[in-house]
């Protein structure tokens, strides 16, 4: 009776070992005898796993480790001693947003959604911060956030509505993206902004979005809820 | 496609602890006596999820708790290529949380612990194994002993048991110590070495019967054993020596329920103490009595519901619950115990069906703080003992294995993945 089991012997542990095996698995010793022809019990991991983890090695936790060696920290020196450059500049911030950008887009696995979100976040304060250096002239939020909200809410609705199935996995980020669209008059109101109609134009797409999600996806809205608040 | 449900009670704490350290993925496989045919086993597949709809279900977040909701995407039958239990790839809601892998003789079925427990897939397993022998055009009868894919659901499948034996009370508090842990270096990259060996399971119950024990007790006690005289040179580490082994309620609180149904005992040895096999036998035996009473386990179920009743934790929203259970769990429950055993027992396959499947083998995942876990099954006279490790080290598993063949002469059969071994 060995089950189909091709064998080979550790003479060291007296145990019956795979016949594949080159070295026995409990004192690690080279077997003799081993037949490669014999199918194993388990596959050969490909090396892609291996090679996908230094990859994803460098680019995590490599990478940022250099961007904060490189810049941060020396620009925290200069503004402590006032001696030195400054490094936090429009350059290392596009750096850093270009960074975030391929870290939590094409070396992530998160949700669809949640990437979007983040990504039009990323942008809005690289775009403010780029214009805010210097002198401040205020084209971010006068006019390229509050549109970029427009559009983005726009396209996720749009994709939401096309694959209705997808509604139930979405539905956080688009709420999270219709209520975003109040932040530009928000800041209007605490005069960030200056200029008004770019900002009231996102807030009452907003509107308009909250209430064609009621209408539109009324019914699945409805059980949404009842799931996502249950308790 | 729009019906959903709550997560049963022992498994809310799982989806907040998944991560790539603690996938809370295990696997039960059976080994054939011949090679799997996919196709074949994809048709199988497809009947036996029929009669499975809640084991396709996929979690997704609300505000306060997860929720689990039927799902249509059919399941594909894969080739094995990656370490057993590996942790999910994608978020909860995007990948199935049931799978199906086929290699040489073995088909295996990996499963996310919140979906349902050991017994649940083993149930799972063994439909889609005699589908899969059906479709093959085998001779097998399910003998009462399979839920075949042409049988009814049964309403009670869905339910979460713990509600119907709950009894209210208040049973008394519990103080944990944390146990000794086993410590090594995580192999790099990081995954799941399984070392498995065969063992006729009637020669092994004889050894323990001359000890008057049975098998669990015996292997729980080597085990015990192997991990104390590593411990013994350990001299930093000297709390006691803690082994989970999940106890299967229904054996007790008869139910048909396929979703989550367990409880945990916990055996405990002192590491400081001169111990020896036979004395940590007399312990377990002692302790055995008082772990497996219905009081005890009824207390377990109690206790469970107790803590989902509390009425300002239904308040918290799930993000804040989620750093609330990864705190309590990794700063005590995983530290609790040395490792976890987990017995499926013998598994009770038709006569028609045993000819064609060899044996059974159980992996359970590695945790963080629990590099090392142990997992039996037996069919036939065929015994598994799948160890699965996330360390280099090996030693225990070595001894263990050794003890077995030297010191009462049995015979034991050696195969591995040799994750982390092979460059
Ligand atoms: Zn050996």
């Amino acid at each position: 009776m060995n089950g189909g089991f091709q064998i080979n012997h550790c003479i060291h542990c007296q145990v019956t070992v795979e016949a594949s095996l080159q070295e026995c698995p409990l004192c690690g010793k080279k077997l003799t005898n081993t037949r490669l022809s014999v199918p194993r019990s388990y596959p050969a991991y490909a090396l892609h796993n291996k090679s996908s983890y230094y990859f994803q090695l460098f680019w995590k936790t490599l990478v940022p480790l250099m961007f904060i060696g490189a810049f941060l920290i020396p620009s925290l020196i200069t503004l402590l001693t006032g001696e030195g450059d400054l490094w936090l500049n429009r350059e290392t911030l596009g750096i850093a947003s270009a960074w975030v950008l391929v870290r939590y887009t094409f070396l992530s696995r998160m949700h669809m959604g949640k990437k979007f979100l983040l990504q039009i976040m990323n942008i809005s304060l690289a775009l403010f911060i780029f214009d805010h250096v210097g002198e401040a002239r205020g084209w971010s939020v006068n006019y390229v956030i509050p549109f970029m909200l427009i559009c983005s809410t726009l396209a996720m609705m749009y994709i939401v509505y096309k694959r209705k199935r997808l509604w139930s996995d979405y539905a956080v980020y688009v709420m999270t993206l219709i209520f975003l669209g109040f932040l530009p008059s928000f800041l209007y109101l605490i005069r960030v902004t200056s200029l008004l109609w770019p900002s009231a134009a996102a807030a009452g797409f907003a509107i308009v979005s909250l209430i064609a999600v009621y209408f539109f996806l009324d019914k699945n809205f409805r059980s949404y809820f009842n799931r996502r608040l249950h308790f | 496609m729009n019906k959903w449900t709550k997560l049963d009670n022992a498994a809310i704490v799982f989806p907040s602890l998944a991560k790539a350290k603690n996938s809370t993925i295990y696997r039960v496989s059976a080994v054939l006596k011949e090679t799997v045919l996919p196709v074949r086993l994809q048709q199988a597949l497809d009947i036996t999820v029929k009669r499975y709809p809640m084991m396709t279900m996929r979690i997704h977040k609300g505000l306060f708790w997860r929720y689990m909701e039927y799902d249509d995407e059919p399941l594909r039958v894969k080739r094995e290529d990656d370490y057993p239990c590996h942790p999910l790839q994608d978020r909860m809601t995007m990948e199935a949380l049931l799978k199906v892998f086929y290699y040489q003789r073995r088909i295996s079925v990996e499963v996310f612990h919140a979906i349902t427990d050991g017994s649940g897939a083993m149930e799972f397993l063994k439909t889609l194994v005699y589908e899969y022998l059906r479709l093959l055009g085998k001779a097998v009868e399910p003998e009462d002993k399979i839920r075949t894919a042409s049988e009814d659901i049964h309403p009670e499948e869905l339910e979460d048991s713990f509600h119907r034996y709950y009894t209210p009370g208040r049973p008394p508090k519990i103080r944990n110590t944390k146990a000794y842990q086993i410590t090594g270096t995580y192999f790099e990259p990081y995954g799941n070495n399984v070392t498995q060996g065969v063992v006729s399971a009637s020669a092994l119950r004889q050894i323990a019967k001359k000890q008057g024990a049975t098998l669990t007790e015996f292997l729980l006690a080597l085990l015990m054993y192997t991990i104390y005289r590593q411990s013994s040179q350990d001299r930093k580490d000297q709390r006691p020596i803690k082994v989970s082994v999940p106890v299967n309620l229904r054996q007790m609180f008869p139910s048909k329920t396929l979703r989550n149904f367990f409880a945990v005992a916990l055996f405990e040895i002192s590491s400081q103490q001169e111990q020896s096999l036979f004395k940590i036998l007399c312990a377990i035996k002692e302790q055995s009595v008082k772990n497996y009473s219905k009081k005890v386990l009824q207390e377990a179920i109690v206790r469970n519901i107790n803590l989902e009743k509390i009425k300002i934790a239904r308040f918290i929203p799930l993000p804040i619950k989620d750093i609330i259970v990864k705190n309590r769990y990794f700063l005590y429950n995983d530290k609790l115990r040395t490792c976890t055993m987990t017995n499926l027992g013998r598994v009770d396959l038709p006569k028609t069906m045993t000819p064609y499947v060899d044996r059974m083998e159980v992996v359970f995942y590695p945790t963080a703080n629990n590099p090392l876990n142990c997992g039996l099954c037996t069919v036939n006279d065929n015994m598994t003992i799948s160890f699965s490790r996330t360390i280099r080290e090996n030693r225990i598993i070595g001894e263990y294995f050794r003890y077995l063949s030297q010191e009462y002469g049995l015979e034991v059969k050696i195969y591995s993945n040799e994750w982390g071994i092979s460059d």
